[in-house]
């Protein structure tokens, strides 16, 4: 094999193995997308974090420039007139309030591309996924049971006369 | 409220009206009228959620609780306001 023999051979293996990566990406991306529901998402706390984090940024970044806007040139227009509107506001130290305030209020949208993009996020979630579906179930059966146990005084008959359950 | 409201380091006058006075009295008395309506507080608090509400559209926002949301603004509306000049 001369140089260039020896290169075409190398580009041949890196091509194979870069489609042999792309095919089990998809294969997980497609897993991913038939498997999981947001709520899964929002169920575990790694994945969660993720989806807020990247929630906060897109606020932080399409919105909070224009209400930090509105806010400051509303309280800077009241605190230069005479009116008593905005009057103990100063610095605009309750930019942040105001901001967290609608931040609060708004109905939560979240984007699930980040998890396709790069299915390796959801590693953690997808492997725990089974132990954490039969703990939620063992808990269920137990707060039932124990709820019964509480309730047990209700299938009992009260005797007023001595004061107590029979 | 979830986020407290701060006030600076001033004398802050005590509020000698109700909420519900407050909200029906002019922003300005010496300059009450807004063509032909009375500017008062409670005509602002509600322009200024509308302009809220306009801005989170224009984001592609939905709010979840306007209620929630309205009574937010106004508390911090009247939080930071006196209640007279």
């Amino acid at each position: 094999m001369d140089h260039n023999e020896d290169k075409n051979y190398i580009d041949e293996v890196n091509k194979e193995g870069d489609e042999e990566e792309e095919e089990e990406e998809d294969t997980l991306v497609t897993y991913l997308k038939e498997n999981f529901t947001l709520q899964d998402f929002l169920n575990f706390e790694e994945t969660r974090f993720i989806l807020e984090q990247q929630r906060r940024q897109k606020f932080d970044k399409d919105c909070s420039p224009l209400l930090e806007e509105f806010y400051i040139s509303e309280v800077d227009y009241w605190n230069n007139s005479l009116c008593p509107l905005f009057i103990n506001e100063s610095n605009h130290v309750n930019l942040g309030c105001f901001i967290e305030t609608i931040y609060s209020s708004i109905k939560p949208e979240y984007d699930l591309t980040i998890f396709y993009d790069d299915p390796i996020l959801a590693k953690n979630m997808v492997e725990t996924y089974e132990t954490r579906v039969k703990e939620g179930e063992a808990k269920l059966r137990q707060d039932r049971i124990n709820e019964i146990m509480k309730q047990e005084n209700i299938m009992k008959k009260y005797d007023w006369k001595n004061k107590k359950y029979k | 409220m979830e986020f407290p409201i701060r006030i600076s380091n001033r004398i802050v006058k005590p509020k000698t009206k109700t909420y519900r006075q407050w909200w029906n009295s002019p922003i300005d008395p010496e300059d009450s009228l807004c063509g032909n309506c009375i500017a008062t507080n409670g005509r602002f608090v509600k322009d200024f959620h509308n302009d809220i509400s306009s801005i989170l559209k224009k984001c592609g926002y939905q709010i979840d609780n306007e209620k929630k949301l309205k009574n937010e603004i106004v508390t911090i509306i009247y939080t930071l306001s006196n209640d007279s000049v």
